[in-house]
């Protein structure tokens, strides 16, 4: 647990016609990065537009740095202390990033002109987007958008920062750009974080939560997450018969996650066979479906 | 450039601390620009921090990009900056949007000479009047929410109220609208107060579709507005009596409840706006 909870969710549920998107969903998080990991559909990103204030639970109690986004005030001073990046944010092509960025900075009450072009400058420069700064959106790269999407928000320097799926698209490079610019804001902040890559919940996350069908199906941290398929992934020459997944690496053997046999080579899990001996089966069902 | 004269102590702290007249101010600029020993003098009376302040102030003006020509527009007419950017994002305010108004008015105005000159001009003029009234709810149908304004979602989580955003824009809207409807009305054939009967009924349905869309989504809300006055024009474009009935005092009338109590459900349903309700 780290510290005081700042955001608690409180048996969520939330329904888009017969599909059950949360189902008595319930879990805080604290001061920190928290780590939101599950397969498509698992629910993530209705969690986070919860969080966001910008969709409301049919069933449930949310609350975000003390306060009830049900109720208009409190609401407004959650989004006076937020910062979203939704998983597909939009953009206006025909402004330019400093003008995108500059009138996301005004919906967040930056009225002074000087003040607020400085914060645009500043969240910019942290994102590397000096250099492209005067040119149109539509214009720029996806891995570029997403930066700009980042750098929004990023503005005012937001005590609760909600960042759907933010590394996808970007390279290498900019991933590391990001783990930097990320974890030097969660010392005293709370970031929440979905993806789909588990090297970014390893490298970044002291916690991470996987959530399956609107559920918490594991709520720890990433040596924890990896401690579940301790034992149960092994190589071999071969695909195993009683392996759940199975892929051949890169060197020519079998990585295996399941129950491994007796005299199995067994090696040390790593976070995404955690994940994937939880989930992974999902992938299959999906297939199937 | 040599001078004969230099200004005193107590003229430049004055001018410094901005506590002389206008005309000695310029006098004095014009004398500073060619002198360079009450330049130095200057400087000694300059407060620093000002000079820091207007110092950040200019290299902001010269670092900001240049807006654009939307942007710029608004600018002239005395829009403030932050106001201004707001209404740049507006797609029924892009330039694109407006071209396509006014060529639908265009078209009206050009059915209106036909039906005149065929011996139908009241036809003509309720098809001009049923064109100026929709477009101001086709602008704001497109003025704001999901599926028109692609960052509806950060908009929302934003602490700017969305009700507050919405009739920014939507007045902005209404005024280009107006605008141009008002010009094309110039070029309708008769030229009386017919041509303005469409400005009441405009702004009913405006805010009755504004007032529908705290319960659906604007354009949910704005079709069917749209749709139901296209299907009461078509009813009085077959009424031998008087095709304008609509637009007359009983008409008017109707439009004037329909604006106040848009207006009224609006105001109390605006929280409708802020949870993502649409």
């Amino acid at each position: 647990m780290m510290g005081m909870p700042t955001v608690q969710v409180i048996g969520i549920e939330k329904r888009f016609m017969r599909t059950r998107a949360l189902d008595g969903l319930t879990f805080d998080a604290g001061a920190g990065i928290t780590g939101l990991l599950g397969p498509n559909g698992a629910g993530k990103t209705t969690l986070l537009r919860m969080m966001a204030t910008v969709l409301a639970p049919d069933v449930g109690e949310l609350r975000l740095l003390g306060w009830d986004p049900r109720k208009a005030d409190e609401r407004l001073a959650i989004r006076r202390r937020l910062g979203y990046m939704p998983q597909e944010p939009g953009f206006h092509r025909s402004f330019t990033a400093f003008e995108f960025v500059d009138y996301i900075a005004i919906l967040k009450e930056m009225v002074d002109r000087r003040a607020r072009h400085d914060e645009v400058r500043r969240v910019l420069s942290l994102l590397g987007l000096e250099a492209v700064r005067d040119r149109k959106i539509k214009a720029l790269s996806g891995g570029m958008r997403r930066r700009v999407a980042l750098g929004q928000a990023l503005l005012g320097d937001p005590d609760l920062l909600v960042l759907d799926e933010p590394t996808a698209g970007l390279d290498p490079e900019q991933r590391l750009r990001f783990r930097e610019i990320v974890s030097e804001r969660s010392a005293d902040r709370t970031v929440i974080l979905s993806t789909h890559q588990t090297e970014d919940v390893a490298a970044l996350c002291p916690r991470v939560v996987v959530m399956d069908e609107g559920r918490t199906l594991f709520d720890g941290t990433p040596r924890e997450l990896a401690d579940v398929a301790r034992g149960r992934v092994w190589l071999a020459g071969e695909r195993a018969a009683n392996a759940h997944l199975s892929w051949r690496t890169g060197e020519g053997m079998h990585r295996n996650i399941g129950d491994a046999p007796a005299g199995a080579e067994l090696v040390q899990p790593t976070v995404e066979d955690g994940y994937l001996l939880l989930v992974g089966h999902r992938a299959f069902e999906d297939e199937a479906a | 450039m040599t001078t004969t004269w230099h200004a005193n102590a107590d003229l430049l702290a004055r001018y410094a601390s901005g506590a002389i007249d206008d005309a000695r101010a310029y006098s004095l600029e014009a004398h500073l620009m060619a002198c360079e020993v009450c330049r130095s003098s200057f400087a000694e009376h300059a407060d620093k921090h000002t000079l820091e302040r207007a110092w950040e102030g200019v290299v902001d003006r010269l670092d900001a990009p240049r807006p654009g020509i939307v942007e710029r527009g608004l600018l002239s007419l005395g829009v403030r900056n932050h106001v201004a950017r707001l209404l740049a994002a507006t797609p029924s305010l892009s330039l694109s949007w407006l071209a396509a108004e006014s060529i639908a008015l265009g078209f009206a105005v050009v059915a209106a000479d036909a039906a005149t000159a065929s011996g139908r001009g009241d036809l003509g003029l309720l098809v001009f009047l049923v064109v100026a009234a929709l477009l101001p709810v086709g602008g704001v149908a497109v003025a704001y929410g999901p599926g028109v304004d692609p960052v509806h979602e950060v908009t929302l989580s934003s602490p700017m109220q969305s009700h507050r955003l919405l009739l920014i824009r939507c007045t902005a809207v209404l005024a280009s609208t107006v605008a141009l409807a008002s010009a094309a009305a110039l070029a309708l054939p008769a030229l009386d107060w017919d041509a303005v009967a469409w400005l009441l009924p405009s702004l009913g349905l405006t805010l009755g579709s504004l007032a529908l869309s705290t319960w659906l989504r604007p354009l949910v809300a704005s079709g069917i507005v749209a749709l139901a006055w296209v299907a009461v024009s078509i009813v009085a474009a077959f009424n031998p009596a008087d095709r304008l009935v609509v637009f007359r005092g009983g008409g008017q009338i109707a439009f004037l409840v329909l604006a106040a109590v848009s207006a009224l459900a609006l105001a109390l349903r605006r929280d409708a706006f802020e949870q993502g309700v649409v």
